[in-house]
Parts: structure tokens; C-alpha cells; sequence
């Protein structure tokens, strides 16, 4: 089988660990035949599958593999589609980064600073820097958040920055950071009237508009939001952050629902590497164990698999306060780590905003 | 307390120039008390980037320093706003150098710093040594060379100006070391329009036309001023280029140069920069010496003119007066800039002698010598007919004004002058001025044809009444939002009008027309502009004809000439659509560039000018030659002409369509033979990606009202929308209307653009 053949064959395998491992293979082979290009080409598909599957976390690991490789071979850099693919990564990477806490915030203004001096580099626009780096601040820092989006709004569009769709999203998401929801809902109308479409849209900026609505106890709106958003995120490994907003709600709204919802995702939340979506999961899970505590409602529905014995022991033992404690504690652990690493409150804030 | 992230929305949303200015500056004030230094710099930074892009650049070099000394004492806030302070560094150097204020000890202190600078964060010399090559092309032309040789050396990279503007600045330093031909090589791509930016070409073309200007080739240097006005015109960040323009027109069309000089005066006066001032102050000086010769004792009253320090009596400052300041004003600033370089050579400049050409004296008379589209504009007038004893006084026309709120315009002053009102506005910065004054219909014979439920008998009885009032003003390069102005002031200081009649182009139009106009800034269309008028020669049967009303806009008349009866509508159709696609896109063409197109069975033919001796004849270009219209086979033959509609007049036509849609709704309730209503609909993904649109527009038909909406069914289906069949149902609501009409038994029909005539008085 030649390496293209190889590379096609990748569609055949599950999406996730399945399709990570046949690539990872693959890797190896072309490693040992020292064929340079594919070197680079299978790694980029690892990244991008391990991007869009959810996981993110073996994309940081191939990242800096893929950059060496590179940057140690002039013929790799002579190529012009494989020195934009680099920069495509790149804007995965800067992202991702930001989802694990382990990574320092020294180290991911170091990955940002890299990038834009790539982007320099190739003749590039800095607007997708700027773009990423007022996503990461807008819960850290919303100084450098509101400077970042003003050189992103300066900045050209070009073959490097995200789409016109995803700019939107992002528009509106600065907008709700700000507490502009007319501006957000302007920003986010060709999203949600179906007129700017990517993958991972309109269900990105619903979950943005359902996390405002919560934060700011518009019940409605966020029932309205929950209503569009769940069918489109439901058993999605890439969109658990939802999932855990949609806990969040219902623990508020319909406690029977949240714990349906629990009950279909809590083995894809013990399962998933990503700490972000982790621990956008533990929240919402928090909220609906404190709402099952504070009115005393049934256990019956829940369902926690045995091998997490924790929490399974204090499910069959019917202690909700003991189940609540666990959850939050889970949670607020998750959350803190995020908050030290940040130097802010937002993930914490989280855990603690909703009332019962 | 302190919102910086809410004030950068705040001012995000205000108008650029002064406004942001201000309000910038009250922001960085805000931080310094705050003691955050990041906004502290970041304040500053977009303070001197809109100083820079939107005023004259003088304000940022004051602010410059002090964000230099915020960016070095605070090594925290260096990482995030390094790139942001190369880039104003840049822009200062650059601009510095027009402030003869600024020592050259000074000039080379910043360019010293600036490259220890780009050596310090590892950016490229490149931009260093242009932009040095650019100060010492006009103090040392050995130095400027060596410097320019350094700059092509040195690698692009971040900082560097866009290509374009490398290229224009070739282009530049060749004409300025008299290399006319290599200056043209270079700059061919950017004159072959494949390399621009926001200002490129507007610069090169100015460049050329002042380099030809000074040679003394009057032919070349016109046809790249001419390319260059339509570009700069109501720019003041082009107030130096505009200098060189009005020493162009000076030589051979004053009218013109007038006209350039009036609208670019509150720049002037408003700028602070020293190098673009002289050098408008001496186009200005050229401009008034060719004007006053003409009249020794001529005067005017323009009330920028009327602000320069000079006597004054009822008449206005003297032109003659105003000449000799213009260049008493660029003698001082020549010296000055010379003195701070240690040359003469803006002094050299106002030695010169430019080639003159017999001209007309200003006034408003068409010329047809010029090859060139430029001619002489006629002011456009409106007469307002009020039913005897109902014409308002002046003074109560003068309390109406004191009320106005222009949407659009802002007004900037007006009053009252014995039998006349006179009022001035501003739109972007570009003054308009209008006169009001009595006129008498029985003394000046008026022929008028009514329009719309105008009748005749009314239009008959308003010219017995006689004494009436005239509106008149002339139209800006923005003839659309300057009629929606007139429209806006004749509506507030006359509510009681019964009609209003238009001299030039022989239309009269009732009052419906004056309020639907003064409400919707899209109401007017290109042939509100001017008329059409049919000739013929009953021994020949040939049918002629001409437009009317489009010299107001400083275009040319143009006709068509001996047609047959079959088919004199066919080309009075073709001249009306090859006049509205010229309006609308603001173009004066020369003769023989296409300024129009139709297409007649799949091909597609461009309509251009020619001068004959009976005037301005449209004609199409051919591969053999440019043919008059009605002469050419495929047009007398086609069965059917189709136009394309600009995207300016699509837009315009949709939102009126939107702005009238509860009319729509509310006459859908009286009987109608048919409804029909033009609907978005969002396309597929791929189609969108492929065609870069997002949406389909369909027709469908009405069958119902629902409150604020109606109800519908697709009359056509389209490949890009596959899940809309024809025949669904559908909800039309006010932002998914883009085109709407209904067709009564009688054979009428109503659209967005005819609903003026059922306007009511309160506009709903």
C-alpha cells in the first residue's frame, strides 16, 4: 500500500482512539522510510483528528514533533502548502493549549508569541493571532480581550484566519463577555439564521448565548437556546462543554431531563482526556446533585457505572449530601486548577453561580 | 469608574475624526488617573492611528512621545504592544517630516531611534531606510540615494509599507530624480489597476499629474488629475494632492478648480500640517490669480473665503485679496520647510511658471472644448408652489429651521438676509450651501410637465399665482444624499407646499413626492437626476433625443439622433438607462471611455460619448470603431435590451423596499388584482462557499396578511435553495422583503419606488 492509500484508508476507522492509533501508525511507517512529506502529512492528520475529535490532548503531544521536523528541513519549508498546513496547525495548537491546565500561562503566551512570529514570517496577517488570543482572555483578562478584538477587527482577513462563520461566533461571544447581548445576538443572526455555516456551528454559539442567559437567570431564553442546542450536541464527545451547560440548566429547569442527560454522557466525561471539557461536565454535574440535594428529590434515575466507585458507592447508599459533595468537590478541584493557572475567578464563579 | 472595554465600544461606533478623537483622548486621560498602563498605551496608540488615518496627523506627533516613555517604563506591556508601537513609530517618522517645527537635528534623532528600534525586536531596516530616502529626496540627493540603494537591499518583512505603496513611492523617488520613463515602467501595474490600497493609486496619479503639470504638458497631466479628483474628492487626508489639482485646473479649466477649492477649504482650515497646507495654499494661490484677472473687482462671498483675515464689505472679500494671501500664506511655509532642510526646494515651486490656456471666465456655461468629461455645473433649483396666500414667511421658514434635525447632514449654520434664507451643511466634512429666495412665475416663463397625482390644472394654477419660492443649490459628488438634504429642508420650511417644479429638467411633482423624499434617504433614483426630452423633424420623420438635468451633476448632456418611429422609445430607453448607470456610478468619463453597458442577445455592448457638432452622441465601441446607437444593427434588430442594475441602485431599491413594506401590508388591505413580494431565502452551504453569496432571492405571491407580515407562495424554485419548492408557503416579514409591487384592476401598478403618491401627511 502506497503512503495516499494509506492516508485514505484512515476514513475506515472509528473516529477518536481507533483512528488516532491507525495514524499514529502510519507515522511510524513513514518515519522508518524517512520519506520526509509524509512525515509531515500524517502528522498533520493526527493533529486534526485529534482536534476534531475532542480530545486535543495527542495533538500537543505530535505539535512540537511536527515543528522540528519542519524547522530542521529546508525542503519541507520550501513548500508553500505545507508551510500554510504548519500555520493551520498552529491556530489549532494556540487553542488547545489553553484547554490544559497543566500548561502554564507563561507557556501559552510563549505558543502565541511563536505563532505570531510565524505568521510574520510567511507574510502573514496577525487578525487569526488576535483572534485566539481574545478568545483565551476573554475569561482571564478582559483588558487584553478588548485590545486583542480591536486588532482583530483592524486586522486583514486571509488565508489563515477562520471563517467568516466562526469570526461571527466569536464576535458574538466578545459581545456577551461584555453584557452587549444586542450586539452578540446582531453578530450571531446569519449563524443562527443558517446563512454562515461551519461544523461546529450554530452549537458553539448557542452554548455561548445558553452560559450568558444562565449567568444572567433568563431562565426563558436559556430554555429557548437548550431547546435548539440539545439535539445538535447529544452524544458528541467534541461538544461535552454544552452537555455540561445543558446540566447546569436543568438542574435548575427540569431535574428529571438533567439526569437523563447525565446518565447518557457520564461515561464519555470519565473517558475524555480533555481537561476543559472535564470540567465544564463536572459543573453542570455539580448543579444538578445540589439541586437533587437541596429538594430532596429521587436517585432512582441516576446512573453511575461501577467502575467510578466513588461516586457509585455514594449513589447506592442514597446519600444525596454525600453525592453533592462529591460532585462539587470534583468540580471546584477541576476549576481551580484553572483559575491558578489563569490568575482569575471565571471557572469558580462557575461552579458557584447557580441558584437552587 | 473606569469601563475601558465598554469606552472602546462606545467610541467604536462614533463617527472617525473628531469625534473619536475626543473621545480617545478622554480615555487615555481616564487611564493615566487609573494607573493602568495598558490602556494608558493602548488609548494613545488608537488616538494617534486615528490622528494619522482621519485627521493631520499633527495630534500624533504630540501623543507620540508620551507613548513611547509609557511602552519603556513599563516592560510588562512590552510584549503585547511592541508591533503596535513599530507600526505608530512608522507612521511618526513618515509624517514628521511636514512640520518644518520639528528640527532636522530632531528628524534624525526618531530615525536614529527608530532603527535602533528595529534592530532591538529584529525588524527589518527596509522600511527605515524608504522612509529615510523619502526626507532626504528634498535636502540631499546623493544621501537620499544611498539610502533608497539600502532600502531595496534590505529584506521585507514585518512593518514594511504593502506593496503597493513600495511601489507608488518607486514611482516617487524616479520623478523626483527626473526618470520619467523608468517612473511610468514601475508604476504600470499599479496604473494597469493590479496593485492598490487605500491610497494607491489616488497618490500616483497625483504624483504624475503634478510631475506632468510642471513640465508643461498640460494633456497628460489632466488625464491623471482627472483620474486622481474622483478618487481624493471629500478626503481630507488628501488636502496636499488636492493643492496640486487646483494648480492643474488653474491652467486650463478655473470653473472646475472653483469648485475643488470651495469643497476642500474646511480641510484647510481645519489641518494643522504644515507641507499639505502650503502646498493647498499654493494651488489655491494659482487658482485665485487666474480667477481675480478675470474680475479685477470680483468678490465672493463664500463663507470659508470669508474667514480668511482680510477686509471685508457687503459684497465678500475681494478674489484678488484672497490670492495674495493664499501665497503670502505658501511663501512663509516654503521658506520655512526650506530653512529647516537647508534647500530651496519648495521655494523653487512657486518660481515657477505654469503654461496657461485661454479659459472662460468663471461662470455656467457649458464648454464642449475639453476632451476630457469635465464641464461646468448648473446649479439644481426647485421651484415650491404654495396656493395663493400660503407661501410662509422667511421668518417662519427660519424658525422651521431652527428645529431641523438632518438625517444625514449636520447643519452648520443658516439665517436670514432680507428676501432670502440662506443655510449652510456639512456631510462628512464637505460643506453644501443652499439659497431661498422669492421668484416670480409671471416674469419667467416656466414649462412644466405634471407627474404622478399632480394635475394640470393644479400645476396651471400654481404658475398663475406667480410669486413663489426658488431652492437652489448646488449638488455635491454625492447627489443622492445631497437631494435627500434639499428634500429634508424644503419638507421643514414649507409643509403647506402643493408642488414643486424643477426648471432644468421640466418635472413637477406634488407634495407627497417633497415628504416621501425628505423621509426615506433611498427614495430618489439616478433619473430623478435629469429628464428626457424627445425631439423630431416632421419632413424627415426622424425622432431625436436628449437628456436634461444632467449638467447639474457636472456631467454632459448627451443625446441620440435620428431614430425611426419603430424605434425612438427602444434608444430613449437605451439613453435613460445609459444615463442612470453613469449617475450612479459618479463617473464624468472622457470621451470614448465606457461608462455603460447593455446586453443584446447574450453579448454585451459598452456605451461611451462622442462630440459632434450638434452636441454629446452616444454611441457604442465596436471593434471597428464607436457607431451612434441608433445606427447600429444588433440594437435596431434585437428583439429585446437588457441593463445591468448597479449594485449601488439594487441595494438602494432593497431597502426602500424594506422601508415601505408596512405600506405594502397596509394596501394589501383595499382591492388588488394580484400581490407579489420578493423574498430572501439562505442558500446551501456549498453554494454559499462556491459563489460567495448567502442567499437567493424568489418571487412569490401574496395570499394573506398576518399583523406586521404576509403570507405567500414561492412562485419559482432555484438550484441553490433545493428544500424550497414551488408553491411552499411562506411568512414574509420586513427584513426578508427586498422588492414588492401590486398590480390593480385598472391596470396600475404599485411599488416601493411609486408608494409616494398615496404618502400621507404624518409619513405612514
Amino acid at each position: 500500500m502506497t503512503f495516499q492509500q494509506l492516508e485514505e484508508s484512515f476514513e475506515s476507522f472509528e473516529r477518536g482512539t481507533p483512528r488516532l492509533n491507525a495514524i499514529r501508525d502510519a507515522i511510524r511507517q513513514a518515519d522508518e522510510k524517512q520519506d520526509l512529506k509524509w512525515r509531515f502529512w500524517f502528522r498533520y492528520d493526527h493533529i486534526e483528528e485529534s482536534i476534531f475529535c475532542g480530545d486535543r490532548l495527542h495533538a500537543l503531544i505530535t505539535f512540537p514533533e511536527m515543528l522540528q521536523l519542519y524547522d530542521e528541513s529546508p525542503t519541507l519549508q520550501e513548500d508553500g502548502q505545507i508551510a500554510h498546513s504548519l500555520l493551520i496547525c498552529f491556530r489549532w495548537i494556540v487553542e488547545a493549549v489553553t484547554e490544559f491546565p497543566s500548561i502554564s500561562r507563561a507557556q501559552i503566551d510563549d505558543y502565541f508569541r511563536l505563532f505570531r512570529k510565524r505568521l510574520l514570517e510567511q507574510g502573514h496577517s496577525l487578525n487569526i493571532y488576535h483572534h485566539k488570543r481574545a478568545l483565551y482572555y476573554l475569561n482571564v483578562d478582559k483588558g487584553i480581550a478588548a485590545r486583542e478584538f480591536a486588532r482583530y477587527l483592524q486586522t486583514p482577513f486571509d488565508s489563515v484566519s477562520d471563517g467568516k462563520a466562526i469570526g461571527a461566533d466569536f464576535t458574538a461571544a466578545y459581545y456577551l463577555s461584555i453584557g452587549e447581548e444586542e450586539k452578540a445576538l446582531e453578530a450571531a443572526r446569519p449563524v443562527f439564521e443558517g446563512k454562515l455555516k461551519a461544523s461546529t456551528l450554530p452549537m458553539a454559539t448557542y452554548c455561548d448565548f445558553l452560559e450568558y442567559y444562565l449567568l444572567e437567570g433568563l431562565w426563558e431564553k436559556a430554555r429557548d437556546i437548550a431547546e435548539r442546542l440539545e439535539p445538535r450536541v447529544k452524544g458528541d464527545l467534541y461538544f461535552l462543554d454544552s452537555i455540561g451547560m445543558l446540566l447546569s440548566l436543568w438542574a435548575h429547569e427540569d431535574v428529571p431531563r438533567g439526569i437523563a442527560l447525565f446518565n447518557a454522557h457520564y461515561d464519555m466525561y470519565l473517558a475524555s482526556k480533555n481537561p476543559w471539557l472535564r470540567v465544564r461536565f463536572a459543573t453542570g454535574m455539580a448543579h444538578l446533585f445540589a439541586r437533587i440535594r437541596d429538594d430532596a428529590l429521587p436517585l432512582d434515575d441516576v446512573r453511575i457505572p461501577v467502575n467510578d466507585p466513588e461516586p457509585a458507592a455514594l449513589l447506592a447508599s442514597g446519600d444525596r449530601a454525600a453525592l453533592s459533595a462529591w460532585a462539587t468537590a470534583a468540580a471546584r478541584e477541576q476549576a481551580a486548577k484553572f483559575d491558578d493557572r489563569n490568575g482569575s475567578r471565571y471557572y469558580m464563579d462557575l461552579v458557584d453561580m447557580l441558584p437552587t | 469608574m473606569f469601563e475601558p472595554e465598554k469606552r472602546l465600544e462606545e467610541i467604536r461606533a462614533m463617527a472617525h475624526g473628531a469625534p473619536q478623537l475626543a473621545a480617545y483622548q478622554s480615555a487615555f486621560q481616564e487611564a493615566d488617573e487609573a494607573g493602568a498602563h495598558d490602556w494608558r498605551f493602548f488609548f494613545r496608540y488608537k488616538y494617534l492611528e486615528e490622528s494619522i488615518f482621519h485627521d493631520d496627523c499633527f495630534k500624533a506627533i504630540i501623543c507620540f512621545p508620551e507613548m513611547l516613555q509609557i511602552f519603556d517604563e513599563h516592560p510588562e506591556i512590552q510584549d503585547e504592544n511592541e508591533s503596535d508601537l513599530m507600526t505608530a513609530f512608522k507612521w511618526v517618522i513618515e509624517n514628521m517630516i511636514h512640520y518644518h517645527q520639528i528640527s532636522r537635528e530632531e528628524i534624525e534623532r526618531l530615525f536614529a531611534e527608530y532603527r535602533r528600534r528595529c534592530e532591538k525586536y529584529g525588524y527589518t531596516l527596509r522600511t527605515y531606510y524608504m522612509k529615510l530616502s523619502k526626507y532626504l529626496s528634498h535636502v540631499d540627493h546623493d544621501e537620499a540615494m544611498k539610502a533608497y540603494d539600502q532600502f531595496h537591499r534590505a529584506r521585507r518583512g514585518p512593518g514594511c509599507d504593502c506593496q503597493a505603496c513600495e511601489m507608488n513611492y518607486d514611482m516617487e523617488f524616479a520623478l523626483e530624480m527626473g526618470d520619467t520613463e523608468s517612473a511610468l515602467r514601475i508604476a504600470a501595474p499599479i496604473l494597469e489597476k493590479k496593485m492598490r490600497c487605500a491610497e494607491v493609486p489616488h497618490c500616483t496619479y497625483g504624483e504624475l499629474a503634478h510631475h506632468y503639470l510642471y513640465k508643461g504638458e498640460l494633456d497628460e497631466a489632466f488625464y491623471y488629475g482627472d483620474l486622481c479628483k474622483r478618487l481624493i474628492e471629500g478626503k481630507p487626508e488628501f488636502l496636499g494632492t488636492m493643492g496640486y489639482l487646483l494648480e492643474l485646473y488653474s491652467t486650463r479649466d478655473s470653473i472646475e478648480g472653483w469648485r475643488l477649492m470651495k469643497e476642500t477649504l474646511p480641510f484647510f482650515f481645519a489641518s494643522h500640517d504644515p507641507l499639505d497646507r502650503m502646498t493647498f495654499a499654493r494651488g489655491m494661490w494659482r487658482l485665485l490669480t487666474i480667477i481675480a484677472s478675470q474680475d479685477e473687482e470680483g468678490c465672493t462671498q463664500n463663507v470659508d473665503l470669508c474667514r480668511l483675515p482680510l477686509p471685508k464689505d457687503e459684497r465678500g472679500v475681494k478674489l484678488a485679496d484672497c490670492a495674495q494671501w493664499a501665497y503670502t500664506f505658501a511663501e512663509e511655509q516654503s521658506r520655512l520647510l526650506d530653512e529647516r532642510n537647508g534647500t530651496s526646494y519648495y521655494a523653487d515651486f512657486l518660481k515657477a511658471e505654469l503654461p496657461q490656456e485661454t479659459q472662460e471666465a468663471v461662470s455656467y456655461n457649458e464648454t464642449g472644448n475639453s476632451i476630457h468629461g469635465i464641464v461646468r455645473r448648473i446649479p439644481a433649483v426647485q421651484i415650491i408652489c404654495h396656493a395663493e396666500g400660503q407661501r410662509p414667511t422667511f421668518d417662519e421658514m427660519c424658525a422651521r429651521l431652527e428645529k431641523i434635525e438632518l438625517d444625514g447632514a449636520e447643519m452648520v449654520n443658516y439665517g436670514a438676509d432680507g428676501e432670502m434664507i440662506y443655510a449652510t451643511w456639512s456631510v462628512n466634512g464637505v460643506y453644501s450651501e443652499m439659497r431661498l429666495q422669492g421668484v416670480d412665475l409671471s416674469k419667467a416663463p416656466l414649462e412644466a410637465r405634471p407627474l404622478g397625482t399632480l394635475t394640470q390644472e393644479t400645476l396651471d394654477e400654481m404658475i398663475g399665482v406667480g410669486d413663489q419660492l426658488m431652492f437652489h443649490l448646488f449638488l455635491g459628488s454625492r447627489f443622492m444624499t445631497d437631494y435627500y438634504v434639499m428634500m429634508q429642508m424644503i419638507a421643514c420650511m414649507c409643509p403647506d407646499l402643493v408642488c414643486v417644479i424643477d426648471p432644468v429638467t421640466g418635472h413637477a411633482l406634488p407634495d407627497t413626492w417633497v415628504k416621501f423624499n425628505s423621509r426615506f434617504a433611498e427614495a430618489s433614483a439616478p433619473d430623478d437626476f435629469f429628464g428626457l426630452h424627445f425631439f423630431g423633424d416632421p419632413e424627415t420623420g426622424r425622432i431625436g433625443c436628449g437628456t436634461m438635468g444632467l449638467r447639474t451633476l457636472g456631467m454632459r448632456e448627451m443625446m441620440f439622433l435620428e431614430s425611426d418611429e419603430a424605434h425612438y422609445e427602444r434608444f430613449g430607453d437605451m439613453l435613460n438607462n445609459a444615463s442612470m448607470q453613469l449617475v450612479m456610478r459618479g463617473m464624468m468619463p472622457d470621451m470614448g471611455e465606457p461608462f455603460a453597458e447593455c446586453g443584446v442577445e447574450g453579448e454585451v455592448w459598452s456605451l461611451t460619448w462622442m462630440q459632434t457638432e450638434d452636441g454629446c452622441r452616444l454611441v457604442v465601441k465596436t471593434d471597428d470603431g464607436d457607431v451612434p446607437v441608433e445606427t447600429f444593427a444588433p440594437f435596431v434588430e434585437a428583439e429585446e435590451i437588457r441593463y445591468p442594475r448597479p449594485q449601488g441602485t439594487f441595494d438602494r431599491d432593497m431597502s426602500l423596499a424594506k422601508a415601505t413594506f408596512p405600506k405594502f401590508v397596509e394596501l394589501l388591505a383595499e382591492p388588488h388584482e394580484d400581490a407579489l413580494v420578493r423574498v430572501e431565502f439562505p442558500v446551501e452551504e456549498q453554494v454559499a462557499d462556491d459563489f460567495d453569496y448567502g442567499i437567493e432571492l424568489l418571487w412569490c405571491r401574496v395570499t394573506g396578511v398576518d399583523g406586521d407580515a404576509v403570507t405567500a407562495v414561492t412562485l419559482e424554485t432555484s438550484d441553490a435553495t433545493p428544500s424550497t419548492a414551488e408553491g411552499d408557503i411562506v411568512t414574509v416579514t420586513q427584513d426578508r422583503a427586498v422588492s414588492w409591487f401590486i398590480d390593480y384592476e385598472d391596470g396600475r401598478r404599485m411599488n416601493s419606488r411609486g408608494v409616494w403618491m398615496l404618502w400621507e401627511e404624518d409619513g405612514e
